[in-house]
């Protein structure tokens, strides 16, 4: 999902709109902000939730009860196949969220850095999750994990994780490749790993880290936040661009190298889809610019997409 | 010596140097936008570093190639402006054409002033124009022209065999002639008009000394009184640098360094009066000037008659650009032919020694005959016009008369004039071309052949008297002696204005500028004309010309002297006796007549001093004409003249004369000498600076200072301007310029697209 598919910000409530929630002081009242907008809109939606969890098929055996048979498959099949069911356990859901010194970056252009961004959409989605009773959790990164919150579905945990992300000090490098393997290390439960990140790192390593994930049966979902102004570099004349992660400073005639600045990040996000295709990782590029429905929207979809999945396999 | 020119070959050396140093402009303007930039945070600096590495090379190759556009264009643009020249030989070669060099070579009197060396302007010009000749590529045409009068195009047209050119060009010589830069100016323009020249492949230089007097004008025309208008010369370059420009060839001038000219010189040796009589003193007027910057001190001024020093004179010290004036009384005991010379015996190195002497042809008469043509002849001397006249002329013959009673018989007389009064019936049967002066007294009328005759005898130099009086018949006059205005009068005849009272009688009163002829009188404020009352005068309606002699205090003119032909007309509007004035009973009635007498008298001999360029002309009488003539040069050598029509006459003529000194033409046994003067304008060396010269040219051609014992530069060499080329250079510049700019833009990625993506 891209924020291509995002809708309009014209047609959406001001809840999502950066605009309107850059007016808003504290993580905590947008990102209630963000989720009273999103049930809002859920009045309409033709999603419901399920209470019990479709599992496997078995064949059947004496002593079955027959109600359990699978008339459906018998009819395809002509075997006695039994539906098993499991109550649908809580998910695990842990936000990774980039707290590089470059996510502070907010072009002059936008209303929030793409840290904000995250914040209030790991927020939002955190609020939504813990509602349904899932687990949330949260680890904070730069060149390694500085903050980690166990998943949690206590009432007060979603101040915690709020309240974890808005005093955190945003200065480091990033080296997210490390920090997946060491989280791979803490998971014990299978969980849904939303990683939220500029992602200025080796690709390969990130791929690296997210592909150890998957062996250890998590479920990786990636979301690449783009300032709108990293995604179409719009200056002119000359220009001294200082780095904000320690990389220095660079003169450049911006129209000189747009092209080939549009081309590395071009190449990069396809190397980044691209890999992530392979290891079945969800990958989005968001622009910070966009609403933040597109986001919410993005992980109920990772969810129901994960289910989706789980039936298709029993079918085949 | 250094010369900036010959490294640096541009009509303003300064703007080109400016030109170049302009070329540092857009290296600053480039340095002072590096430093002007925008801090901006930035966070993906990996993308930003890969990409600015991938576009470093087109980037640098890019930004240099616009700078170095950019750097070449303000550059020739400033070399543009300041006019590069190259040879323009050169510049034919390469467009496939080959180059036509003119030079115009001063070869007048001044270019013979010599230095300290004793090495004349001539020989350092020809040895200058001996380079200019050598550097010349050998497929180069060529053409020459000289200045001395009469201008000569020795190769008049473009040669280029070099033994052609050599042997005519040494065999140049410095001429004592003045400069005739009007007829070289038009033998230039003759070659231009007739030879098919490309643009730009021809070059002019004219090798000059450049005197002041002929480039400023006769500043001391006062003193130099046969120079010709300086700005002529002036006027000839400007008009050969236009039609050159009009086809892109150039004209350059060639200053002579002419850093020793001191000079003095005789400009004039004239005669006080035209008339000279054997007997009677005439004033010699001898001018000496220094021209030089130095000198004039210890001068010693002879006078010689023929072979004989007639006076010896030192002269007080003449300063730097001053003059004096020599007025020394000479007398001819006997009619004939003479020959003058003054001369200076200098004790200072002069430059120009050949005019340190000054040569005047004299022709003194026996008698000069007057008629007198009476209306009313009277037997008493006394009451008739002519009476009075004769009488002032020869007053003798007054005392003749009174003690023979008997006017016509021949004496012995005095007098320089010898009056003949006659009938105006007798006018027919007498040979007008004998009397330098006719009278007409109270003539009441004459018949259309005489009033003819007259006609003819003033346009060919005589000189014509007429009284007013009582007699004359206005009709007959203005009808052929004015004939609307192309006759002899000097205006139309009104009628006659006359007062019975004697108070109201008019006066004479001074002029505000005094006429020549009665100058003298009129300083003198006792004199006798002031005194004198008209009652009766007949008026003239003047014509243009007319000068008006005498004025009276009713604003009318009295005595009115005009031109006609070669002669003159004088009109006395009142009578010459004590008819209508009593003007003959004052004292200067007698210098009156004899002064208007003088006025009127056909000049003798004066065209037997000529200067070196002219052409002697002497008039054949009729017993003449079938003699055998030659003429001596001023060298001793016999030449032979030939016979022209002069004045509707026939003349015998040599010329132009190429030499100074004493020349003499013997037709049959008879001999008259010629004195050859060279022109005084000449004489004046002092030349014009180069920015003198620039100004007096207007800037629109190039002026060189030729340095002695240096090469031929190259920028002297016959030179083109690359002006043209080098703009056209800077179109071509400017448009790749915008186009490269244009394409590198559209290369880059606009920052308004990526916005949308």
């Amino acid at each position: 999902m891209t924020h291509d598919a995002a809708p309009t910000t014209s047609t959406l409530p001001p809840y999502f709109d950066p605009r309107v929630l850059a007016n808003l002081h504290g993580l905590e009242l947008r990102a209630r902000m963000v989720v009273e907008g999103f049930y809002a809109g859920m009045h309409h939606s033709p999603h419901h939730g399920l209470s019990i969890e479709f599992a496997d098929h078995r064949a059947y055996t004496q002593g079955d009860d027959l109600k359990h048979i699978d008339w459906k498959v018998f009819a395809k099949t002509d075997k006695y196949y039994i539906k098993e069911y499991e109550q649908e356990t809580n998910m695990h859901v842990l936000f990774v969220v980039d707290c590089s010194a470059s996510m502070n970056y907010r072009s002059s252009e936008a209303f929030l850095s793409k840290y904000e961004y995250a914040t209030v959409a790991t927020g939002a989605i955190a609020h939504l999750a813990l509602r349904q009773r899932d687990y949330v959790g949260l680890a904070l990164f730069d060149e390694h994990i500085t903050e980690y919150i166990k998943p949690s579905v206590r009432h007060h945990h979603w101040h915690t994780l709020v309240r974890a992300m808005s005093n955190h000090e945003r200065t480091g490098g990033t080296s997210l490749g490390a920090t997946l393997a060491e989280l791979g290390e803490r998971l014990s439960q299978r969980t849904l790993v939303i990683v939220i990140s500029d992602l200025f790192d080796d690709p390969e390593r990130i791929v690296k880290g997210l592909t150890q994930l998957r062996y250890r049966r998590h479920e990786p979902v990636v979301w690449n936040l783009w300032d709108q102004a990293e995604l179409t570099f719009p200056f002119d004349g000359t220009v001294l661009f200082e780095g904000l992660e320690q990389s220095g400073e660079l003169v450049a005639e911006p129209d000189a190298i747009r092209r080939q600045y549009l081309e590395e990040v071009h190449r990069f996000q396809n190397d980044m889809r691209t890999m992530c295709g392979r290891q079945h990782i969800s990958y989005s590029v968001f622009d910070t610019s966009q609403p933040l429905s597109v986001s919410l929207t993005s992980y109920l979809a990772a969810r129901s997409n994960r289910l989706r999945q789980r039936s298709s396999r029993v079918l085949r | 010596m250094l010369n900036l020119a010959q490294f640096w070959p541009f009509v303003h050396p300064a703007l080109a140097g400016a030109g170049l140093a302009a070329g540092a402009i857009p290296i600053i303007i480039h340095l002072i936008n590096r430093r002007k930039y925008r801090r901006v945070p930035w966070a993906a600096m990996s993308f930003l570093i890969r990409a600015k590495r991938r576009a470093a090379r087109t980037v640098w190759l890019e930004h240099w190639l616009l700078l170095l556009l950019r750097i070449a264009l303000i550059i020739l643009l400033g070399l543009a402006v300041a006019r590069p020249f190259t040879n323009s030989s050169q510049l034919a070669s390469l467009t496939g054409g080959r180059g036509h060099h003119i030079i115009l070579l001063d070869n007048s009197l001044s270019m013979q002033a010599i230095d300290a060396k004793g090495v004349s302007r001539f020989d350092h010009a020809k040895a200058y124009v001996d380079q200019l000749l050598e550097s010349y590529p050998e497929n180069d045409a060529v053409s020459l022209i000289t200045t001395g009068y009469p201008a000569k195009a020795v190769i008049g047209h473009p040669e280029s065999d070099r033994r052609v050119i050599r042997e005519r060009f040494n065999a140049l010589q410095a001429t004592q002639s003045h400069a005739d830069f009007l007829g070289a100016v038009s033998s230039i323009e003759n070659i231009l008009d007739t030879v098919d020249l490309p643009r730009g492949s021809c070059s002019v230089h004219v090798v000059s000394d450049f005197p002041s007097s002929q480039i400023l004008g006769a500043k001391r025309e006062d003193h130099v009184k046969q120079s010709a208008p300086g700005t002529t010369t002036t006027l000839a370059l400007q008009r050969l640098a236009d039609k050159l420009a009009q086809s892109s060839h150039e004209l350059t001038l060639l200053r002579i360094p002419t850093s020793d000219s001191e000079n003095i010189a005789i400009t004039e040796l004239s005669l006080s009066s035209p008339m000279v009589a054997a007997g009677f003193p005439v004033q010699v007027s001898i001018i000496v000037n220094n021209f030089g910057s130095a000198g004039g001190r210890g001068l010693t001024l002879t006078l010689r008659r023929g072979q004989q020093i007639v006076r010896t004179e030192m002269l007080p010290t003449i300063s730097p650009g001053q003059q004096s004036e020599v007025s020394m009384s000479l007398l001819f005991q006997q009619a004939g032919h003479y020959m003058l010379e003054a001369s200076l015996n200098p004790t200072h190195r002069d430059a120009l020694p050949i005019d340190d002497s000054r040569r005047l042809a004299v022709e003194v008469a026996a008698r000069m005959p007057v008629l007198l043509v009476d209306g009313r002849r009277s037997s008493s001397w006394l009451s008739g016009q002519s009476g009075f006249i004769a009488a002032s002329l020869a007053p003798e013959l007054l005392y003749e008369q009174d003690t023979t009673q008997n006017r016509n018989t021949p004496i012995q007389h005095e007098s320089l004039f010898a009056p003949n009064i006659v009938d105006p019936a007798e006018l027919a049967s007498e040979a007008l071309d004998a009397y330098p002066v006719v009278y007409l007294c109270n003539v009441s009328r004459l018949p259309p052949e005489q009033w003819s005759r007259l006609t003819d005898y003033v346009s060919r130099g005589g000189g014509l008297g007429i009284f007013a009086g009582d007699l004359l018949q206005v009709e007959n006059y203005n009808r052929y002696g004015f004939a609307d205005g192309k006759g002899l009068l000097p205006g139309e005849m009104q009628t006659v204005e006359s007062t019975s009272n004697r108070d109201e009688a008019w006066a004479i009163v001074q002029g505000v500028l005094p006429h020549p002829l009665v100058k003298e009188l009129m300083s003198l404020s006792d004199s006798g004309l002031f005194l004198a009352r008209i009652s009766q005068y007949l008026p003239l309606k003047l014509r243009p010309h007319a000068d008006v002699v005498l004025h009276m205090n009713n604003g009318q003119p009295l005595m009115i002297a005009s031109k006609f032909g070669q002669g003159r007309v004088l009109y006395m509007a009142s009578s010459g006796d004590m008819a209508w004035n009593n003007l003959p009973a004052k004292g200067d009635y007698v210098s009156l007549i004899v002064n208007s007498t003088a006025y009127l008298a056909k000049s003798q001999g004066t065209h037997r001093t000529v200067v070196v360029g002219d052409t002697i002309v002497e008039p054949l009488i009729a017993a003449e004409t079938a003699l055998p003539a030659h003429v001596v040069d001023t060298n001793g050598t016999n030449q032979e003249g030939q016979y022209v029509s002069h004045d509707e006459a026939l003349a015998y003529s040599f010329g132009p004369v190429t030499n100074s000194g004493v020349m003499s033409m013997t037709i049959g046994t008879t001999s008259r000498a010629f004195a050859v003067n060279v022109d005084a304008q000449e004489s004046d060396i002092q030349s014009v600076s180069s920015e003198t010269l620039d100004q007096a040219m207007s800037g629109r051609v190039r002026i060189e200072d030729m340095q002695l014992g240096v090469h031929v530069r190259q920028s002297s060499l016959a030179s083109a301007e690359l002006a043209p080329y080098a703009l056209l250079g800077v179109i071509a510049l400017m448009l790749t310029e915008i186009l490269l700019a244009a394409w590198f833009g559209a290369r880059r990625q606009p920052a308004i697209v990526a916005r949308a993506r």
